[in-house]
């Protein structure tokens, strides 16, 4: 609580350039969220989250592409890109789970989609802009009829951007504790039992991949028009292994150590390139390693351990 | 009375090795069966055909009048044909309420509350409610399963091995468990089992498997006499 | 009006290649079951490896004994100090693996920068074969793919390393009981596999060029190959599935670009896994 207030304070006290930086940070968290309510609480690790994220880009990118509209296009595309990405992984989802595919493969074939994803990208140019990607302008914020403010201002799309996190966060915090979520989760301990009590776990999973789908498309939505920038790799497999790395490292049984993980990994990314320019990979590679091998929790799942903090996050 | 369950030429094959070899099995309805054999004589494999887990290369099966071959395994069960597996298959991170609830299924049930205290009496568990099933010792995780089963309101239960592991004492309350579910909740029961006392206790008709195909069936003193039976498997 | 011989020819030279990049993963992810995704990398280490060699000014036959030796090394490290913890936590280990896949990618560009190499191609001119005009070195890559095949067929059949080897994945308690090291055989089969990763990356070299990104493609293809080729059979599958994958991308790219012939085989090979979970050849 006192840590969301500092949070929703903070602009006051940063410069523009930091708030920017926050601004991405949080739609990296929401990215990350998307992954964790798949991977924590579902328990299918999916290699592929830059897929969804960077085709919610490319939707807002083209959304403006298609100026003039009668309606505010950022709306447009965040309302397209959630359905389009979650209707992609729900497909994706339908195709896969309901054969049985062991969650190995899951792996490899989310992989695989952030690659092919990418390489579309780059090849069809006419529709991507390729390698040269598509330049995107501040959205606005705006209620026809009444006003536009186009969010030029960093400071004002730290809001916005900290309130989709916000948003994304708590949609998840419902979920997980819902009967929804206690299937889930049952499905994640013990996929046989739960099949076995008449619950058609293909379809618990393909809904929770639906979800994470669209939660990283509405990310990769807003990422669009805060960089003002979309290009082949915000849907490639680089960024679709960060957000794992980001994601194992905070502590991927919690929603806020999904969170938490993202926005730490990715700020420290920051201050270290500064500072040991080139190597901050090698050590985010060993870090996460270790992390693998002995702090299973993640590092909020350890402080929380640790310190017995109780309560669901 | 009517058969709650019948399976016909029941077949299935593994890389050329015959696991279940033309089946015909019927047990009607509200009654408690035992299948016995030795290893690998495909009693497992025999459930796996019956509850979906694996799709038979030819025969039927039947639950209740209707066609349920090739279903999955989730279609199944809701239907009503709930299985136990052979090593406790139940959710070792939460409690042993919580376990039961879910067991409740995605229909739910009138008065949870109730109902999960009647069937944690049942099962004997209801004074480690709260602890966590992963910690109770081997005998109460089966009776756990065991009570989970009955939780998601079955027609028809399917007991693998409900007694492996347990120490003389607790499979004698199994047996006592058992008998009690089919006599007052009037569910059918099929439970294999490797555990000679336990079936003699539970006192049913017994059905012999030997290489994927039913040797003998009856009465447990009949198939005891029985040469054939008696030559592949008893003595032990 | 295509080119018969061109057109067999390309699907050959994919599918050998696709060979000997997969076989490496088809040891350890098909016989190990260890889900190594650093294979990408280590081909890149025996790319480099085959570069810093001809760079130095000896010739690429060198590299090819050196390279498979040097990545078996990186192999060792790997399974030392992390696989060996982690056999019965299979996403553990691909994620592990994939840690090391970002250091060793690190660690090359520290060491060679990051613009990328070549490696100089001793088969450059052509063949004529049919009336078709083939790269020698293609030609080479074919040959080599069936020695490679040859040799890993002979050592796990006839050697008695391989035959404990083969008896450690079947039933590694038994094998234990029977007095076998085991985790020795499972290091040195990692090993091999690593090995074989290193040989796949001295090979395409010359004709893909060295930087820190060329084994990717590999790790992903490879992958595919396993999956779809099954993990029953070893070298059963490691050839459907590259025959499959490759022989279709190949085929394919005649009439559209490279990357879009990819993307038809991976939609493809992901209705494959769908229809066939366990791939072609069935594993346990």
């Amino acid at each position: 609580m006192v840590g969301t207030i500092i949070l929703f304070l903070l602009p006051l006290v940063a410069s523009p350039y930091l708030s920017f930086l926050a601004a991405q940070y949080y739609l990296f968290g929401l990215l990350g969220i998307s992954l964790g309510i798949m991977w924590g609480y579902g328990g299918i690790l999916s290699f592929g989250q830059a897929a969804f994220f960077g085709l919610g880009a490319y939707i807002m990118a083209w959304s403006f592409g298609l100026s003039p509209l009668p309606i505010n296009p950022a709306y447009i595309a965040l309302m397209i890109a959630p359905l389009a990405t979650g209707l992609t992984a729900g497909l994706l989802g339908l195709v896969l789970f309901y054969s049985d595919v062991k969650d190995v493969y899951f792996v490899i074939i989310t992989l695989a989609l952030s690659v092919i994803l990418e390489q579309l990208a780059v090849s069809a140019s006419d529709i991507f802009g390729g390698f040269n990607g598509i330049y995107v302008p501040r959205m606005a914020l705006s209620i026809p009829g009444l006003f536009s403010i186009k969010l030029i201002n960093d400071r004002l799309f730290y809001y916005v951007a900290l309130l989709a996190m916000l948003g994304g966060y708590v949609v998840c915090y419902r979920v997980v504790n819902s009967p929804f979520g206690e299937r889930l989760i049952a499905i994640r301990e013990n996929e046989r039992r739960t099949k076995s009590l008449g619950y058609d776990t293909a379809w618990y999973k393909t809904q929770a991949f639906a979800l994470s789908g669209s939660l990283a498309g509405i990310a990769g939505a807003l990422y669009a028009t805060l960089s003002q920038f979309v290009s082949p790799p915000l849907t490639g497999f680089v960024l679709s292994t960060e957000v794992v790395i980001w994601v194992a490292v905070g502590g991927r049984t919690l929603l806020l150590g999904a969170a938490v993980g993202s926005i730490l990994v990715n700020a420290a990314s920051t201050v270290l390139s500064s500072v040991i320019a080139s190597q901050y990979i090698m050590i985010l590679g060993i870090l996460f390693i270790i992390v693998v091998v002995a702090f299973r929790r993640g590092i909020v799942g350890y402080i929380i351990d640790r310190y017995d903090i109780k309560g669901k996050l | 009375m009517s058969t709650v369950l019948q399976t016909r030429d029941l077949r299935k094959e593994f890389d050329g090795v015959v696991a279940t070899d033309g089946v015909n099995y019927a047990i009607d309805n509200k009654t408690l069966e035992c299948i016995i054999g030795p290893n690998g004589a495909g009693k497992t494999t025999f459930f796996d055909l019956i509850t979906g887990v694996l799709t038979p290369d030819s025969g039927t099966v039947e639950f209740n009048g209707d066609d349920i071959t090739g279903l999955s395994v989730h279609e199944i069960a809701r239907k009503g044909v709930v299985r136990k597996y052979q090593t406790p298959s139940i959710y070792n991170e939460i409690s042993v309420d919580r376990n039961i609830r879910i067991a409740f299924g995605e229909d739910g049930t009138t008065d949870p509350n109730r109902r999960v205290k009647k069937i944690l009496n049942r099962v004997g568990l209801a004074a480690v409610d709260d602890q966590i099933a992963g910690t109770l010792d081997h005998g109460r995780k089966q009776w756990l399963e065991i009570g989970m089963v009955l939780a998601s309101d079955p027609s028809l239960i399917l007991l693998d091995e409900p007694t492996a592991g347990m120490t003389t004492s607790e499979t004698s309350r199994t047996a006592d468990l058992i008998t009690e579910i089919n006599d007052k909740e009037n569910i059918s029961i099929i439970t294999i089992e490797h555990d000679i006392d336990f079936v003699r206790q539970l006192n049913c008709p017994v059905t012999v498997l030997h290489n994927g195909s039913v040797l003998a069936s009856g009465q447990l003193s009949d198939i005891e006499d029985n040469n054939e039976v008696q030559e592949v498997y008893l003595g032990r | 009006m295509l080119d018969i011989v061109a057109v067999i020819s390309q699907i050959i030279f994919a599918t050998s290649v696709l060979i000997i990049a997969a076989l490496g993963l088809g040891i350890t992810f098909g016989m190990m079951g260890v889900i190594n995704l650093a294979h990408g990398a280590l081909i890149t280490v025996g790319a480099y490896t085959a570069f810093a060699i001809t760079n130095a000014g000896l010739s690429l036959w060198v590299a090819f004994i050196i390279a498979p030796v040097v990545v078996a090394l990186v192999g060792l490290i790997m399974e030392i100090s992390v696989i060996s913890r982690l056999y019965d936590r299979p996403l553990d280990t691909l994620l592990a693996t994939w840690g090391f896949a970002l250091v060793i990618q690190e660690v090359i560009k520290v060491i060679f920068g990051t613009s990328a190499r070549s490696v100089p191609n001793p088969y450059s001119d052509p063949v004529v074969v049919l009336g078709s005009s083939l790269p020698k070195y293609r030609l080479f890559l074919t040959g080599l793919s069936i020695g490679v095949i040859l040799v890993t067929y002979i050592g796990f059949q006839y050697t008695s390393f391989g035959l404990r080897s083969r008896a450690v994945i079947q039933d590694d308690q038994m094998a234990n009981m029977l007095g076998t090291n085991v985790n020795r055989v499972y290091r040195a089969t990692f090993m091999i596999g690593a090995a074989l990763a290193g040989l796949a990356g001295a090979a395409v070299a010359p004709i893909v060029g060295v930087d820190p990104r060329t084994g990717i493609g590999y790790l992903v293809q490879s992958f595919f190959v396993v999956i779809v080729g099954g993990t029953g059979q070893l070298l059963a599958g490691t050839l459907s599935g590259s025959g499959l994958i490759g022989g279709s991308a190949a085929l394919l790219s005649f009439e559209s670009s490279q990357t879009f012939a990819q993307t038809i085989v991976f939609v493809f090979a992901i209705i494959v896994i769908r229809l066939r979970p366990q791939g072609i050849f069935r594993g346990q």
